[in-house]
């Protein structure tokens, strides 16, 4: 893919909580020989607002996220859930806004996840990744990614391609981790018991890490794997992936 | 009546105002059978469809009855059937039956034939007045049935004269008679010969039943049991 | 009206988190999935696919013509000689069926499953006039018994053990204990079974009503919707407006997809059409029908573009046993006769949302729901609708929450420029600093002490991305404020 250009879309959390995700993402695109740009006016997709019902922040923020990203040809997020939101959200969202209504259809159809990217629209079957010793790797089914994507086969796809990386299936993978947004702090018992359960999936799987590709799951994940001290870690795909690649972690 | 019109105002009200103020028109098509010329021809070509199925219906039938807990006899004959009735009965140390007047049931000749064997056959009608009393107290309900679904091992039967319900209800045992040229293949299949059936028939209320294996429950634990209210025993005699 | 108890939904649903005898009822849940995806399987996904479509169509007509299809429903119903009821609410409903029961003066009501005599409390109501309502369908029969709400909209009594059924059975019935399930079910048999034969009135609901016809059709596994539609001299039939179809071929989309995706069957045990009382040659059979046809907030639903579509549900419950949420916290939390993923939308759209404002709140949104449904009815665009109504909607359907309407406006202030954005991330940066071990924080204020009372939190990055971005691009990326 040489010279062929991709805009990122890092994503609010990973900007401030996991911006090494950001940089994976970019190491991973650029080993692929795309060249990646970064409109340094985003900030968030609205997510937060549109589940929390609150409609007309969602749609102002939305409104500065098409604008934001009125010029790129295709933009990549290392989140389902992020890009779910521009793709199955954004028409209902900004239907008050009809003059915007091609912008949005345009929009919602350049803008990707990233395995869904590199598998789906650029043909990608192995990044070339060889990690630097042999993991058992879990993958999570994040829910966005999957029911409003389709998004399953491509990250698995991406993952077995991986020299030394062992992907093993768990009990369940496709079932909801609990976090659900601020339903993890809204509901935290209830989002809790459903992680508990995942989390038994994860133990019994066996895997060394367990990966995903919406970093808000696994920092709901990770953040109950790590109070409870288990052996599995948690690992984006895009890190997972970009740890193979010839310079490891760094850029 | 008042309540009917108040309720249908606020329904078109609803409508008005859920379509975003655009005229409610009335649908295309009116789906009243009466309407429908063309039912007759309908069934009588589906008629003809099964009838060059049948054998590979008959299989199928006899496949998905097993699976759903049918027993099953086929038989070439009335003779047979009425034989192989009186088995079931006198394998089950039967002393009351119960039956409809269902013409596959009354050409048998059952009653005679159990009777030989010690077991009390009733036609139950108004000739008794404790018709609920002697249901629930035999041990066997035999029906004739209308038609046979393939797919789903459905005997289905339309409540006509006598105590056709109770019959096949009441008693912990219900066979279920019926011939082999009723088999159809889907559920499809039997509601095209219903509206047949409506179009020509005088009374426009009627009673259906489709039975499709024993009574069963799984309401505690999931755990199955069955024959729960209704009979847990059901058998099926198909006549060729 | 039953009791309505959706404001206790989070100390009710830590209730059954906690009960070791419930979460492994729910557990149980699991074989309504695996017997749904083999039967499904069974059919035929192209097959199940073609009919899912079909039955869509037929609910956007039959909906979007509601008033004609009811019309033709009770004009049949009455050419068959039975007798319809429009009930606007559930105190007409309830008046009418009490009227019925005096006119003949009934003395014992079998009743066969009904969500909306359920909706309707009928139960307690002909309590209140001195007739006996015995709830037959087993399930239902249990929780009648124990006074307590169904648990599911299949399984009522789901959520009990077979020691649970065999104690209230002993306490109740004064049986003696009992830990064989088939012997468990055969008292009931036994109780019921004198019910049936003495009963003056039969109480059934109708899965559908087909309007060409005038048919109710009932779809059953034990027998006792036979027994009610069939043994007493009265059968009254009560539905909710919405589940008319117009033709009898529509059964042949509807049927498969309704016990396929409830409990994985190909057809159940009894499917029985109901036209009307019996006929003049039948020596057995109801001498009266009467059909109620309930609307209780359904116009509502109707009338909102965004909420008609739960009204083409099926009550098959294939939700409930996908959802994460209910697999954890079981029916009761839900407060009100529809529990699960649709009752989290019928709950509030039909009592409001001020009283039930935890419903649509207390999903993830994962969309399990939305994929089993047999009519693919979009419940979490339903919640996102409703969550919006609380928040932003109308006096009397809106109930905000103040504090998070100031952080929601600060969010918003925060996420309006990068430059305001980095900012919020120093500030953090620093906020974060004592309460930091090894990038991770495992004590936080309210809000997020929920979080942290079983998990990490990550601390943000010094160097959030925006600030790393400038040493990463490449000459070729850099945009034009760059310079080339």
């Amino acid at each position: 893919m040489p010279g062929k250009k991709v805009s990122l879309f890092v994503t609010c959390l990973v900007d401030q909580f996991y911006p090494e995700i950001g940089e994976a993402t970019v190491k991973l695109l650029r080993h692929l020989e795309f060249e990646v740009d970064f409109p340094g006016e985003q900030t968030c997709c609205g997510q937060v607002a549109l589940n929390g019902g609150y409609h007309s922040h969602a749609v102002a923020v939305a409104r500065r996220f098409v604008e934001v990203f009125r010029d790129s040809e295709v933009i990549v997020a290392p989140s389902g859930s992020c890009v779910t939101t521009v793709f199955t959200h954004y028409p209902e969202l900004l239907r008050e806004s009809p003059e915007l209504k091609d912008e949005v259809e345009s929009l919602r159809n350049r803008t990707f996840e990233l395995s869904q990217y590199l598998v789906d629209v650029m043909g990608v079957e192995n990044i070339g990744s060889t990690l630097p010793q042999p993991t058992r790797v879990a993958y999570h089914d994040c829910c966005h990614a999957l029911r409003d994507l389709g998004v399953a086969r491509q990250p698995r796809q991406l993952l077995q391609a991986v020299d030394g990386l062992e992907l093993v299936e768990m009990t369940d993978s496709t079932n909801c981790c609990g976090f659900g947004g601020t339903f993890s702090v809204k509901y935290p018992e209830i989002s809790m018991a459903i992680l508990n359960e995942k989390l038994g999936h994860v133990e019994s799987s066996g895997a060394d890490v367990l990966t995903a590709v919406d970093a808000s799951c696994l920092m709901h994940m990770g953040g109950a794997m790590r109070r409870q001290s288990m052996k599995a870690r948690p690992m984006h795909i895009a890190e997972l992936l970009a740890s193979g690649l010839p310079g490891g972690m760094n850029a | 009546m008042a309540s009917k019109e108040a309720f249908l105002a606020t329904v078109r009200a609803a409508l008005a105002k859920g379509n975003d103020g655009a005229e409610v028109t009335p649908p295309d098509a009116s789906p009243n059978p009466a309407d429908d010329q063309d039912i007759a021809q309908k069934a009588e070509a589906l008629r003809e469809s099964l009838a060059q199925r049948r054998d590979a219906l008959l299989e199928q039938l006899h496949r998905s009855a097993l699976l759903q807990e049918w027993k099953v006899v086929f038989v070439s004959s009335d003779a047979e059937a009425r034989e192989a009735i009186v088995d079931i009965a006198n394998g089950l140390a039967a002393n009351t039956v119960v039956r409809t007047s269902h013409p596959v049931v009354e050409r048998l000749g059952l009653d005679e034939a159990l009777e030989t064997k010690s077991i009390h056959s009733v036609l139950l009608g108004s000739q008794s007045n404790d018709m609920q009393g002697i249901a629930a107290g035999a041990d066997i309900g035999i029906t004739g049935m209308d038609y046979l679904i393939a797919e789903t091992a459905s005997a289905s039967l339309v409540a006509r004269e006598g105590a056709a319900r109770m019959t096949s209800l009441l008693p912990p045992v219900h066979i279920a008679v019926a011939q082999a040229d009723q088999v159809v293949e889907t559920i499809e299949d039997l509601l095209i010969f219903r509206e047949a059936e409506l179009a020509e028939e005088s009374d426009s209320n009627w009673y259906m039943n489709l039975i499709s294996g024993p009574s069963k429950t799984a309401d505690i634990e999931q755990t199955i049991v069955i024959g729960v209210h209704g009979p847990g025993e059901v058998h099926l005699v198909v006549i060729r | 009206m039953p009791s309505i108890r959706t404001k206790e939904f989070t100390p009710r649903a830590s209730e059954a988190i906690n009960n070791p005898t419930i979460q492994k009822s729910l557990d149980r849940l699991a074989n309504f999935r695996q017997g749904r995806t083999d039967s499904i399987e069974e059919f035929g996904q192209e097959r199940w696919d073609e009919h899912t479509k079909r039955a869509k169509e037929i609910k956007q007509e039959t909906l979007g013509h509601l008033d004609h299809y009811l019309d033709m429903l009770s004009t049949n119903v009455e050419r068959a000689g039975g007798k319809v009821f429009f009930a606007h609410d559930t105190q007409e409903a309830n008046e009418y069926v009490a009227g019925v029961a005096r006119a003949n003066s009934v003395k014992t009501v079998i009743k066969s499953k009904s969500m909306v005599s359920e909706e309707m409390g009928v139960a307690d109501y002909l309590e209140g006039m001195d007739i006996e309502p015995v709830e037959t369908d087993l399930g239902e029969y249990i929780i009648q018994l124990a006074k307590e709400a169904p648990y599911h909209i299949i399984a009522p009594a789901l959520h009990k053990s077979k020691e649970e059924v065999s104690e209230l059975f002993q306490r109740v019935l004064g049986t003696p204990a009992e830990s064989d399930i088939t012997a468990l079910a055969g008292i009931a048999r036994k109780v019921l079974r004198e019910k049936f034969l003495q009963a003056d009135m039969g109480m059934t609901g109708a899965n559908f009503g087909v309007a060409e016809a005038g048919t109710i059709v009932m779809v059953t596994n034990e027998g006792n919707g036979r027994m009610s539609s069939s043994l007493p001299r009265v059968h009254v039939a009560t539905m909710g407006m919405e589940r008319v179809i117009p033709r009898l071929s529509d059964l042949a989309t509807f049927l498969p997809l309704l016990t396929r995706s409830a409990t994985g069957q190909r057809i159940t045990s009894y499917v029985a059409f109901a036209t009307g009382p019996k006929r003049r040659n039948e020596e057995d059979g109801p001498e009266e029908f009467h059909l109620v046809i309930l609307d209780n907030g359904r116009s509502k639903m109707l009338a909102d573009p965004q909420l008609r579509e739960a009204l083409y549900c099926i009550r098959c419950g294939a939700c409930l046993n996908a959802c994460p949420v209910y697999s954890k916290v079981g029916g009761h939390a839900y407060g009100w006769v529809y529990p699960g993923p649709i009752g989290a939308v019928v709950t509030p759209s039909i009592l409001g949302i001020p009283i039930a404002k935890d419903l649509p709140f207390a999903s993830t949104l994962c969309g399990a729901c939305k994929e089993v449904c047999p009519l693919d009815i979009d419940i979490p665009r339903m919640l996102l609708k409703l969550r919006s109504d609380a928040t932003e909607g109308p006096a009397g359907t809106r109930k905000p929450d103040r504090i998070e309407s100031m952080m929601m406006r600060g969010w918003r202030m925060i996420v309006s420029s990068p430059r305001m954005f980095g900012l919020a991330g120093k500030v953090a940066s620093i906020l974060q600093w004592p309460l930091s071990r090894n990038k991770f924080m495992r004590r936080l204020p309210p809000p997020l002490s929920g979080w942290t009372k079983s998990r990490d939190f990550p601390t943000v990055s010094a160097k959030p991305f925006h600030a790393r971005w400038s040493a990463m691009a490449l000459p070729s990326e850099k945009g034009d404020k760059d310079g080339k």
